[in-house]
């Protein structure tokens, strides 16, 4: 479930998995600190979904850096190393036009709206669950679903509108 | 169809993709790798935890204090502890001497004493 979580994010299944490792050695490293205020499986999935966000929100940062190298001319060898693996099965988002523009209507979400709607698309977690995991209550994860789907469609929308 | 609703089914079908997303299984790979750097992590912060409490800046700034604070009270406490009551009166009396010696309070002198 870790694993799928960070999927669930990063839409990328061996970013995935490093991500799921990185979180269980974090839970190994810092099980004596767990206060069990919360379910031990609330709190594991807060740490798949914070390293989850620190991954997009470093993948944005290297993204503006490399077309800023791209604009002063400097060629950054990273970039000419080949694409992850499109015949991934699991990588249905991989490659796809209408998936970029999905990743990219997400990616301008606020962290916690986009966290709660990406979770609620996740069969795994009921609102509760949400709800604990971003510790806050039902009522204003129903509230951030609800603005998140409001503004993924104006986002769409703006997107399909400037390519017809 | 119009355009609206054109527009309506294409963001539709775009958050669509995210109900078909498919389950992803734990590679055996994965499970290998993670005990790996699990065992690689422990060792070293093991050692971490002994080698940065011996040689933690924080640690060694607390102790250069600790010792300069005992070494300052210590040393302004030998300094005033040889002065003792007789040489405290004798800096008084030499202090008044000097305050009331001037010229200037030369009046308060007793001049029929100096007559005799």
């Amino acid at each position: 479930m870790v694993i799928n979580t960070c999927y669930r994010f990063v839409f990328n299944r061996e970013d995935a998995e490093d991500i799921a490792q990185e979180v269980f050695i974090e839970v190994n490293r810092s099980l004596e600190k767990f206060r069990e205020e919360s379910k031990l499986s609330t709190w594991i999935y807060r740490i798949a979904v914070t390293k989850s966000l620190d991954h997009l929100r470093r993948q944005k940062r290297k993204k503006r850096f490399s077309s800023l190298k791209r604009m002063i001319g400097i060629d950054d060898p990273a970039e000419s190393l080949p694409a992850p693996d499109r015949d991934n099965p699991a990588d249905v988002l991989v490659g796809n036009e209408r998936a970029d523009k999905l990743r990219n209507a997400l990616d301008s979400l606020p962290d916690n709206q986009k966290t709660a709607f990406l979770l609620s698309k996740y069969d795994g977690y009921g609102n509760q669950e949400i709800a604990d995991i971003l510790q806050t209550t039902v009522p204003a994860v129903e509230s951030l679903i609800h603005r998140a789907k409001k503004n993924l469609q104006t986002r769409l929308e703006k997107e399909f509108r400037s390519e017809q | 169809m119009n355009r609206k609703e054109q527009l309506e089914a294409e963001v539709s079908k775009t958050l669509e993709l995210l109900d078909r997303i498919p389950q992803v299984e734990a590679s055996a790979r994965f499970r290998a790798q993670l005990m790996q750097r699990i065992d690689s992590v422990e060792p070293a912060s093991r050692s971490g935890i002994t080698a940065s409490a011996a040689f933690s800046p924080k640690v060694a700034l607390l102790a250069l204090l600790l010792m300069l604070n005992i070494a300052s009270g210590m040393l302004l406490f030998m300094n005033e502890a040889p002065q003792s009551a007789a040489s405290v009166s004798g800096t008084l009396a030499e202090s008044f001497s000097e305050d009331y010696g001037s010229p200037a309070l030369s009046y308060y002198d007793d001049q029929s004493a100096l007559g005799r």
